[in-house]
């Protein structure tokens, strides 16, 4: 074959394939750069100057230097950890217990999946207008159950006491968020052969042996997609914790998100530094991710 | 044959990827270049969504003498005038004339972001609180005074002083079933840093003192430490008979009076009873106005008053017409229009104003003539909290404190955090330095 004809055939499979390839290919490049990859280049590019939006004067890496000493820096760090971990673990527990009740042939088991989605579909600002009247201490319905059943002698302030104010944004996030793991948990149960179980009954495993070892295992893959899907969203949680806290008390809330919005928007404004801490909130994520599919591989869970 | 199909698909190639490449900068292009506007829109950027149709008129009349167009954005609740701003800066439009207040003009006067509005300050009677090297920087159009309001049906007397407020918020919230004698605000919001500050005035605490130029730190210092630690004292007694204010802004606070969760608040002029007034009718006439707590026998003579208007900024496309529309607007006929707006809560900035037939002949005011008498009796001593260096100069540290909510925070430290009221003092004290190192 001459060397002609062989780069004709190469671009006739290029015309009927490769181009093919590239027109779907160029479009979502194009989308990804404009949408993502200009407003992130954006803001790192002000993450590198002092008073972006005003004078703006070449800083290299004051502002992450500036962010990183903060006082404010390792407390909102702290704050975004444990929130972000134990809302994420207990939306998996309180999700997986329900999925594995609904997934049983129980009275109300569909009930129970419909009314699961309502919390998901109502608006953070109607969560947590309810969640602070149920916790109010003047007239909330917890307080007053405290108080008659004895537990308290005085009233709690769940969102406005320094001890109190993050396990309440806790519950509050997880009535929302719970049922983003039911569904994925309850849909994965569904999917797990029923002829398992029941071998595993002839063979004389116990519930708690068929749930060790057929149920858990077919669920891991789906449980550590959560586990960094929720993860990740709920460390870059910002309007559950703000309309419910601003922050407060005395920075108890004050999660990076938060802390970001702040330097950005309150007092004496300091975009460089609210990019700077976005920059620094990206790695700190992007690290995490890395570490997290270089140990646990999900794609691999997945595949299987 | 071959090398035109070659040349053909190669040429192709190289459309296709030329239009991509066209389509791509096209659209970079039009995102980049979006927005701005010609010299001749002014860019106005206002927090007075619920006065719109006063301005709306104003600006059609401005419109109508002007080659100008003015462009409004009405800051979204929940949005403050600083916020819309700084996203307005960092998308690139700025705006030529924000409604904002006398201590926020200051700062941005610091920053070297204005232009001057001296034609219209100067020689029209308003006040001229942003004065720098001659040129006015700020354009007042109303004031809005701090307030305290009581349920005149269950507090026994009208409580004025520290002990009078004390004893009658600790009776009532001891012998009323479900309701709080007071609400003491505490966090970072603009009511709880206003009232704190308020306080420590009324206990005549010179939180600072100098010429503009060397602002001291004084809150910590001889007489006025005693006067601040008693002010805390007396805030964290108060503390014990009103609910958790931690974190409540103005509305809130209203809120708890609307419910009858508490029976006196600190708010900002006729604010609570504004809303009140909407959802809770019945309620109104047990409700009166009242000023903040004095030492006994003291007297009252600094009253925080808000003082809001226009500043233009030098760094949009429409400086000159910003101006001259700041000017347009304070001259208006329809001005008292939109002073009166919002009656209650807005009052004209000049005593002329107060005293003016419109004001006179308004209806809301006529029904709660106790809260103009209070005002017109207080007016020589209402000040804002920029006035507050040597003979009332202008105050960065007292701005910046204003911006961070400062004080605000110091209740909280006390309340929340657990500070004793000594504690408290050194923490703002050492605050407050930290603004001036910054």
């Amino acid at each position: 074959m001459s060397a002609v004809s062989t780069l004709q055939g190469r671009l006739a499979e290029f015309d009927e394939k490769r181009l093919l390839l590239l027109a779907t290919f160029v479009p979502f490049t194009l989308f990804f750069v404009l949408v993502w990859g200009v407003p992130i280049g954006y803001a790192l590019g002000m993450s590198l100057f002092s008073d972006p939006t005003g004078a703006a004067e070449f800083a290299a890496f004051a502002n992450y230097a500036g962010v990183l000493t903060s006082e404010l820096f390792s407390t909102a760090l702290f704050n975004s950890v444990v929130y972000a971990l134990s809302s994420t673990i207990l939306s998996l527990v309180l999700g997986l217990g329900l999925a594995l009740v609904v997934n049983r042939e129980i009275t109300g088991g569909n009930a129970l999946r419909t009314m699961m989605i309502f919390p998901y579909l109502l608006p953070t600002l109607v969560v947590i207008f309810m969640w602070t009247f149920l916790l109010d201490p003047n007239v909330g319905a917890v307080n007053q159950f405290l108080l008659d059943y004895g537990l308290v002698q005085e009233p709690l302030a769940f969102f406005s006491s320094t001890q109190w104010a993050m396990p309440a944004v806790v519950v509050a996030s997880v009535w929302k968020y719970g049922s983003f793991a039911f569904f994925i948990l309850l849909a994965r149960l569904q999917a797990i052969d029923p002829n398992l179980y029941e071998r595993a009954r002839v063979e004389g495993a116990s519930t708690w042996q068929a749930f060790r070892d057929i149920t858990v295992p077919h669920l891991r893959g789906a449980i550590l997609i959560i586990i960094l899907v929720r993860g990740i969203w709920m460390f870059n949680k910002f309007d559950i914790i703000y309309l419910a806290t601003r922050g407060g008390p005395l920075d108890a809330t004050t999660t990076l998100p938060i802390m970001v919005y702040e330097l950005a928007f309150r007092g004496s404004p300091n975009f460089g530094g609210a990019t700077a801490l976005a920059g620094i909130m990206f790695m700190l994520l992007a690290a995490v991710a890395v570490v997290y599919f270089w140990v646990f591989e999900p794609e691999q869970e997945v595949a299987n | 044959m071959v090398i035109e199909d070659m040349a053909r698909k190669r040429f192709t190639r190289r459309r296709f990827v030329g239009a991509a490449g066209t389509t791509a900068t096209l659209g970079i292009t039009g995102c980049l270049g979006g927005g701005g506007g010609g010299g001749d829109t002014i860019r106005y950027l206002s927090d007075r969504g619920d006065s719109s149709d006063v301005i709306d008129e104003i600006i059609a009349e401005f419109e109508g003498e002007y080659d100008y167009t003015v462009d409004v954005t009405y800051t979204s609740r929940g949005t403050s005038t600083d916020e819309e701003l700084q996203q307005m800066l960092a998308a690139g439009n700025p705006p030529d004339i924000v409604f904002d207040t006398s201590t926020d003009a200051y700062r941005y006067q610091r920053n070297g972001n204005l232009a001057p509005v001296s034609d219209a300050v100067q020689g029209t009677g308003l006040p001229d609180p942003v004065n720098v090297d001659g040129e006015s920087y700020f354009a007042p159009t109303i004031v809005e005074p701090l307030m305290g309001w009581y349920r005149n049906d269950i507090y026994e007397e009208k409580p004025t002083t520290f002990e009078t407020w004390r004893s009658e918020a600790q009776r009532v919230t001891e012998e009323e079933d479900d309701i709080d004698g007071y609400i003491v605000q505490s966090g970072q919001t603009n009511n709880a840093a206003t009232a704190t500050t308020q306080y420590l005035w009324q206990n005549d605490v010179e939180i600072y003192g100098g010429p503009s130029d060397n602002i001291e730190v004084t809150i910590d210092q001889g007489d006025n430490r005693n006067r601040a630690v008693e002010t805390y004292s007396w805030l964290q007694e108060m503390s014990e008979y009103s609910p958790t204010g931690s974190g409540w802004g103005w509305g809130d606070g209203t809120q708890a009076l609307q419910q009858e969760n508490a029976a006196g608040l600190m708010s900002v002029g006729g604010l609570p009873i504004l809303t009140i007034r909407e959802n809770r009718p019945d309620l109104v006439e047990n409700l009166s106005p009242t000023g903040f707590p004095i030492p006994e026998g003291g007297q009252q003579d600094k009253w925080w008053a808000y003082m809001e208007g226009h500043v233009v900024r030098n760094d949009g496309d429409a400086t000159e017409g910003a101006q001259e529309f700041a000017r347009f607007f304070s001259e208006s006929d329809r001005f008292l229009d939109f002073v009166l707006s919002a009656p209650l809560f807005q009052w004209p900035p000049t005593e002329e104003g107060l005293n003016s037939d419109a004001v006179q002949e308004n209806e809301v005011l006529a029904e709660h003539q106790d809260a103009v008498d209070l005002i017109r009796d207080n007016w020589d001593a209402f000040t804002t909290v920029l006035e507050t260096g040597d003979g009332g100069v202008p105050n960065i540290v007292a701005a910046d404190a204003y911006g961070q909510q400062m004080f605000g925070q110091s209740a909280e430290q006390m309340l929340v955090g657990g500070r004793s009221p000594e504690e408290t003092v050194d923490w703002i004290a050492e605050e407050l330095r930290g603004l001036q190192e910054e």
